[in-house]
């Protein structure tokens, strides 16, 4: 089949047929025919009948290899016994490294082939062409194999899954994927060096060092790409120096990555002042675009919260410029509801993909990925073990705070149930138990016992925090959602406490099935970094009351979300492709960068979202519009809490030639980005042009005119550009 | 970007991608070969492929899952042998199939139980099946250019002159190329059995 391409030996090559003709006649079925050569070639064609039907043999092939590459085509699969057995006998095979001759390398990778939606459904077109052919001449088509008894027993009623229609629904490849997480999943969780991370132990393929070697060869092609100038954005004028900011900038993932795996290993900031200088050099918003050829995977887990935006705003309000130590770009454009759409029926999380020209930066395009959950159906019966760690310090028993704190001990009451339990802490230099085991319908009375509970000095949260842990894992549910929350206002004696300690103790309690959210109290002195950082540790939520009148119904329903979550463990993987994508930028998420094999590692935990939630991430790209295929492909991987298994979905980012301006753009899409360029600005980043961003922030006030947040962003907005 | 460049420096990058796609509930359409892919990737990204080939091939969906897993399994014994697992794989799909049919051309009553997942598809749908699978089968079994052509034409859904500027092959050169790999299609697929003339 090898020579097919050549003439010569092409069985029954036609006698009478002109080349030239012929390849005008197949250059008019691939469409390369303009309208008046296709109309002098319907001439020819009507006074040459074997030329007609050399076209439509050709128009049949093209046809047929057109639906051979249909980017998404419904799936089908063996039987669920004989799937497992195979699998099992196929990926138990040792593996041989090298010894395979190599099949071919074909430049196009892979994940190429998924596609747009428009695409999918030009191919539903074709495809309905396609069977109105068959219908036409399946007699002839299906030849010498259709034979008589396929046809008796093709008729034989069975009908049960029209498995060949559509999607073969749901999430089939659910528990292969489980099964295929815990194949090679090593004890992964301590990686913390640049080489180890190269050399990748923890790789769903059962060749332990088919991924190291992949990542060489990724490598292999950006050295290439280096020397060749391949890849090199025109204008954008970086050349070798944008290869060192690529090394540095993925090095910087490397550490970041690390940060989050190891153990013990981060350093929490113990002081504000301290944070700030060790976030220097490695402050990521300078950070330099990442090339795609080297990196093309991005990993993070989707953190969601809005503490960053309401400390800058309250900031900006009092007319001071907030900490840029203090700014994540990710907890700005996190703080608003897009609307994008929820799930449909069925599915369990949706992605909306956006994209638009980057407002003042060259050749640059912003893509907003979100990812909203489903409603909460059947985890909402599932009970809570909160243990509540209250800070009694003598900072709390401010008028205001005090307030705040019986406000939120209210919405939470308000949330509960008769099968959940509350144990209340109070910590001061000691911890004391306050209640313990209250039942989720008298919880009410917690609000009264924290008031009634006198304050003292000092602060000793590591004291607390072994009690709570203690508690917790004593009165933990395997079925139930187990949780501790902090509520403080992380006056600055929090630090007297060893960070290190603290995370390491949080992650300890949380590798045993318990998370830990904080809530702060009041912008005045919150150890920001802190609470953040432990939070992050405990795969918890992070949410902020400023003054006891927010705690409204946003404040009830982030809370509400963050106990009851709609989905655990929830990363992303944007998968860039090299061959459209020349290099790209995750804006936010510096802390919440995982490695790329910590994808599907399931142990390796990450962050929670609540029942229609959207987690939102926006990147930077830059594409190369000589290139070709997608942007990439989004990868969302989660556990269900109702079922206790894993889900991953994955969606194409398509490429748009002519991605519509920053003000041309859909309102979410504007909203996002400026969300995203306001932060970078307060962090530092002079090229935010904010005049240029006026025009279409003014626009977003009415668009938006029903969320309070837009309001403060875009006052935040004008308070900066004054 | 130069033309002729632009091939060379995206071949690597086709290896690391391959994972991700292989738990997706979507099948892929016509993955591209990987080099370094385990069998067991080959099968996640295959299976689908294959199948309905293997149902177009015999009709029943209970013999087509047999010969699929029989296939997978002479592959796992003669991996190290194999140069183009996936050409391999449909080709020996196809060669169970036509043992299977030539052993069984006189019954026409199903031997196994068929219970639901067994279910056949229409004879279309069939036809469909045999001659799709049919497709990829010939694709693979191309040299890796001309596979990598085919792709720009029809992944890509390139036009010849931006096939031209990816490959560096001037435009008539891949015009004359295209021609004679869809007519040795054609004509491949007639010498199968399935008429490529439609008619």
């Amino acid at each position: 089949m090898n020579t097919m391409n050549d003439d010569e030996n092409t069985k029954g090559p036609q006698p009478w047929s002109d080349p030239a003709l012929e390849a005008r006649v197949v250059a008019s079925v691939l469409g390369e025919t303009s309208a008046f050569e296709a109309s002098e070639l319907e001439r020819i064609l009507a006074g040459n009948p074997e030329l007609a039907i050399f076209k439509r043999r050709i128009g049949a092939v093209h046809t047929l290899v057109g639906v051979a590459f249909l980017p998404r085509q419904p799936k089908i699969q063996l039987s669920p016994g004989r799937r497992q057995q195979l699998l099992e006998k196929l990926g138990a095979r040792p593996a041989q490294p090298g010894k395979k001759v190599k099949a071919f390398a074909l430049p196009f990778p892979q994940w190429l082939s998924s596609d747009t939606l428009n695409r999918v459904v030009a191919c539903l077109v074709i495809l309905a062409f396609v069977a109105v052919l068959y219908s036409l001449s399946l007699p002839a088509i299906t030849g010498a194999l259709m034979k008589s008894p396929r046809r008796s027993i093709a008729s034989s009623p069975n009908e049960e899954r029209p498995q060949f229609h559509g999607e073969a629904g749901g999430f089939l490849a659910a528990d292969g994927l489980d099964r295929k997480a815990s194949v090679g999943i090593g004890g992964t969780t301590a990686v913390s060096s640049v080489s180890e991370s190269v050399t990748d132990s923890a790789g769903p393929s059962s060749k332990p060092d088919s991924s190291g070697k992949k990542l060489a060869a990724v490598e292999a092609t950006a050295i290439k790409a280096f020397t060749s100038g391949w890849g090199k954005g025109s204008g954008s004028g970086t050349g070798a120096r944008g290869g060192v900011a690529a090394v540095e900038a993925e090095k910087q993932v490397l550490r970041d990555a690390g940060d989050v795996s190891a153990p013990g290993a981060e350093a929490v900031p113990m002081e504000p002042a301290k944070a700030k200088a060790s976030g220097k050099d490695r402050d990521p918003a300078f950070q330099a675009e990442i090339k795609t050829t080297r990196q093309p995977f991005s990993t993070f887990s989707l953190h969601v919260s809005d503490v960053s935006f309401q400390l800058a705003k309250d900031a900006l309000a009092k007319g001071a410029m907030p900490d840029p130590g203090r700014i994540r770009a990710e907890e700005f454009y996190n703080a608003f509801d897009y609307s994008d759409p929820a799930p449909a029926p069925g599915e369990e999380v949706a992605c909306r993909i956006e994209q638009c020209a980057h407002p003042f930066q060259q050749q640059r395009e912003l893509v907003r990925i979100a990812l909203k959950v489903a409603a909460a159906g059947r985890a909402a019966g599932q009970p809570l073990r909160l243990t509540i760690l209250l800070d009694t310090s003598g900072s709390m028993e401010r008028e205001d705070r005090a307030e705040s704190v019986r406000r939120a001990l209210q919405t939470l009451a308000s949330l509960l149930g008769p099968d959940d339990r509350v144990t209340l802490i109070g910590f001061a230099r000691t911890p004391r138990l306050l209640a313990e085991q209250v039942p989720g319908n008298q919880a009410g009375k917690l609000a009264e016992m924290a008031a009634r509970t006198p304050s003292e000095g000092g602060t000793n949260l590591e004291m607390a925090l072994d009690l709570a842990s203690e508690l917790a894992l004593k009165q933990k549910l395997p079925a139930a959602q187990n949780r501790i929350v902090l509520l403080t206002d992380g006056a600055a004696n929090l630090g007297d406490a060893d960070p290190a300690r603290l995370a390491r103790q949080i992650e300890k309690t949380r590798q045993q099935g318990i998370s830990f959210d904080a809530c702060g109290v009041g912008a005045n002195g919150l150890n920001d970094e802190m609470l953040e950082a432990l939070t992050r540790k405990g795969d918890g939520r992070y949410y902020f009351l400023n003054r006891p009148e927010d705690a409204d119904a946003g404040f009830s329903r982030q809370l509400a979300g963050a106990l009851r979550p709609a989905a655990e463990n929830v990363k992303v993987q944007v998968v860039f492709n090299p061959a459209r994508v020349s290099q790209y930028r995750l804006i936010g998420f510096e802390k919440h960068l995982l490695k790329k094999e910590d994808f599907r590692n399931d142990k390796v935990q990450a962050a929670e979202l609540s029942a229609e939630e959207a987690g939102v991430a926006v990147y930077q790209v830059q594409t190369l519009p000589e290139g070709e295929g997608e942007l990439g492909e989004v990868f969302v991987r989660f556990r269900d809490p109702a079922n206790g298994m894993m889900v991953e979905r994955s969606w194409t980012m398509p490429y748009e030639a002519k991605a519509p301006a920053f003000d041309k753009a859909p309102p979410s899409m504007q909203l996002a980005a400026t969300a995203a360029l306001l932060a970078e600005r307060l962090r530092g980043d002079s090229r935010v042009d904010l005049d240029t961003m006026a025009p279409v922030i003014a626009k977003l006030r009415g668009q938006y005119s029903h969320q309070a947040k837009v309001g403060d962003l875009i006052r935040m907005f004008e308070k900066m550009r004054r | 970007m130069e033309g002729g460049l632009a091939l060379r420096p995206m071949t690597e990058p086709s290896t690391s991608p391959s994972e991700p796609l292989s738990g997706t509930p979507v099948a892929v359409a016509f993955p591209v070969p990987v080099a370094g892919e385990t069998l067991a990737e080959i099968f996640e990204s295959e299976e689908s492929a294959v199948l309905g080939y293997a149902i177009g091939l015999v009709g029943r969906r209970a013999v087509a899952e047999e010969l699929v897993q029989e296939a997978f399994l002479r592959l796992h014994e003669l991996w190290s042998q194999v140069e183009n697992p996936r050409a391999w794989l449909f080709r020996s799909v196809r060669n169970l199939a036509l043992n299977h049919l030539r052993d069984h051309a006189k019954e026409t009553v199903e031997e196994g139980p068929e219970g639901p997942g067994n279910e056949n598809p229409p004879d279309e749908a069939l036809g469909r099946l045999e001659a799709i699978g049919m497709v990829r089968l010939l694709i693979s079994e191309l040299p890796p250019d001309d596979q990598s052509l085919i792709r720009l034409k029809y992944h890509d859904d390139l036009k010849y002159r931006e096939i031209s500027r990816q490959t560096g092959l001037s435009v008539s050169n891949v015009g004359y190329k295209l021609h004679h790999l869809l007519k040795g299609l054609a004509d491949a697929l007639r010498h199968a059995g399935i008429d490529g003339s439609l008619g």
